[in-house]
């Protein structure tokens, strides 16, 4: 059998050239690979949020006029806030008759913020009495692992990824921006998800909000309906799992992936161009050694056999340096940027690896044209010889 | 071994004034011996060894290997006669610039293992020392690199040498240490050269003189 050009015999002497196309490629790896791990704690952290907390409390506001049937034009404001309270009151004792609800009540609610890589989403911390704060606790399966729980008014209990998120220690004041002063942290909980709870000032009484703890209702609407409240997208606030999956598609996932695709056509534009410039150029200095493997018999077939072997070892080693590099790098940023903060990520990614592997087959596709080109440009020793003479 | 008949080249077809590189020869050559073909530049002798070598098609005529017209042979089968039967030292040396000495000659093996002992051996036996084995072109000297373009001429043991002008780029003394090896390996092969210099060519078993496309004369018989 006739011995095959060596891709090695390229590899081996041209170390330089093999190792700056490979790191190249290594580097535009973890480039694509980073940003997807970055962009994704986003939605790794907001998913918490939304599956973990709407699956276990959800939280309504219903307009007075429109949903509950108020005649607010008749009506002073103390006397509608009545109203109002007895309204949602009302409500809260039908939804207690549902099945699904382990218990409801009418009360004021607060919000945490959580920041991720990019965006920031809110969550809602219930303010109850002080007796009811190891019921919520326990159906959240949270367990108090640092300072106590709340005894005053104004005191409030956060877990410690939120506590993290937002540079908190207990003793600090609770979301000083949109509360002033008005909340203060006495414990940290640990439990699966972002949470907190605290006792309200007893002199509230707008802005209550009906709050149902629950193990797994997806459609509050519909429980609502089943009793004769029927909720307007536009007029009512309804955060339950529906909502939560919808708002997660929507300004999340959907978000990310138009960011993501972004970035990602741009480092495979800038590679695509670097690529076939500096490869076009490599080919364009080995004209005479192709040619002169064509006078000594070798077919044009051989040598394109031999650059595609070189290649496919380039971006074989370019892959798994990239891979490497990048999970070694998610782990890092994991343990120091991104724990620290209270983010959630994960580490594997394996469909941006996919479509790595998809792009990177492009690629080798795309290089076929030089590859070809310089092949079609092959002549033998005489012909350059002819040119010569 | 090879049998000419009546070749033409034709450069330039499509002009009215056509260029004869080959004017219409005939032509035999025998299995083993040392042939030269000298002749001025333009006088179709680089014209002739690429023809026979099938680098080139002639426009007219055949050429007979061994019972096989070249002249007809598919791209494959033409490939394969220079890979395997066919040696080929060229004007220029056309070394790999990237590669070793070794790695320079084994680029033209065709097969069969112990590729690199041979080339080893060659090399050695070319006056070639180990430490220059592992050099690259540009390290090593005109005549080493000559040397080393026989080597991987000689590699398969190709039943066909062609050498144009291959002690061009030589001094005296390489030129005929070149020349020695060359002889050497004509006893049992049959080796072209192509030249301008006369005084290389002492010891040829023939010497074919080529003028404007025509062979003007043969000295020495040695089977023509």
């Amino acid at each position: 059998m006739p011995q095959k050009l060596s891709a090695i015999n390229y590899i081996k002497n041209n170390v330089r050239r093999v190792v700056v196309l490979t790191v190249s490629l290594g580097l535009s790896f973890v480039l694509v690979y980073l940003t997807q791990f970055m962009l994704s704690t986003t939605e790794e952290s907001f998913k918490r949020i939304v599956f973990q907390n709407t699956r276990k409390m959800q939280v309504m506001s219903f307009a007075g006029k429109t949903t509950l049937g108020i005649d607010a034009d008749n009506m002073g404001d103390e006397e509608f806030i009545a109203a109002y309270i007895e309204k949602n009151r009302a409500v809260v004792e039908e939804l207690k008759k549902n099945e699904g609800v382990k218990d409801a009540w009418y009360g004021k609610v607060i919000y945490c913020l959580i920041t991720a890589a990019v965006g920031q989403m809110t969550y809602e911390m219930p303010l109850v009495e002080k007796e009811k704060i190891p019921e919520i606790l326990k159906h959240f399966e949270a367990e108090l692992i640092g300072g106590r729980l709340p005894e005053q008014p104004g005191e409030v209990v956060l877990d410690n990824l939120s506590m993290k998120n937002n540079g908190y220690v207990i003793g600090s004041y609770f979301n000083e921006r949109n509360y002033d002063k008005d909340y203060k942290i006495v414990g940290v909980i640990e439990c699966d998800t972002y949470f907190g709870c605290g006792i309200p000032y007893k002199d509230w009484a707008a802005g209550g909000m009906v709050v149902v703890l629950s193990e797994g209702i997806e459609d509050m609407a519909e429980v609502l309906a089943g009793f004769g409240v029927n909720v307007k997208e536009n007029f009512d606030t309804v955060v339950d799992m529906k909502w939560g999956k919808k708002f997660l598609q929507e300004e999340v996932v959907d978000v990310i992936a138009n960011s993501t695709q972004l970035i990602y056509m741009g480092i495979i534009i800038l590679l695509l161009i670097s690529l076939t410039v500096v490869y076009t150029t490599y080919l364009r200095d080995r004209h005479n050694e192709w040619c002169l493997y064509c006078s000594i018999g070798y077919s044009r077939g051989n040598i394109y056999c031999a650059v595609m072997r070189e290649l496919l070892f380039t971006f074989g080693s370019a892959f798994i340096l990239g891979g490497v590099i990048s999970i070694l790098a998610a782990i890092l940023l994991k343990n120091f940027m991104l724990v620290p903060q209270g983010l959630q990520c994960k580490l594997f990614y394996p469909k941006t690896i996919v479509d790595i592997f998809c792009t990177w087959v492009f690629l080798l596709g795309i290089l076929q044209i030089p590859v070809r080109y310089a092949l079609y440009r092959i002549r033998t020793v005489d012909a350059i010889e002819d040119d010569l003479y | 071994m090879f049998d000419i008949k009546n070749i033409t080249m034709i450069y330039d077809m499509e002009k009215t004034e056509k260029i004869y590189a080959l004017g219409g020869f005939n032509l035999t050559l025998p299995d083993t011996g040392l042939i030269g073909i000298i002749g001025p530049s333009g006088s179709g002798k680089s014209t002739l060894m690429y023809c026979l070598s099938t680098l080139k098609k002639p426009t007219d005529g055949e050429i007979m290997y061994n019972g096989k017209d070249l002249t007809k042979l598919r791209d494959t089968e033409r490939e394969n006669l220079r890979r395997k039967e066919f040696g080929f030292v060229f004007q220029r040396h056309f070394l790999v610039p990237y590669m070793t000495a070794v790695d320079n000659v084994t680029v033209a093996a065709a097969g069969g293992g112990g590729a690199t002992d041979r080339a080893k051996a060659l090399l050695a036996a070319f006056g070639l020392n180990e430490r220059e084995f592992g050099k690259r072109p540009a390290k090593l000297s005109g005549g080493q690199r000559q040397r080393t373009a026989i080597a991987r001429a000689m590699i398969n043991e190709p039943r066909v040498l062609f050498a144009d002008e291959p002690t061009a780029a030589l001094d005296h003394e390489n030129a005929f240490s070149v020349m020695d090896i060359l002889k050497d390996y004509a006893k049992k092969n049959l080796v072209l050269i192509i030249t301008h210099d006369r005084t290389i060519l002492d010891g040829a078993d023939s010497v074919i003189e080529m003028w404007d496309g025509k062979i003007s004369a043969v000295n020495g018989g040695g089977g023509i």
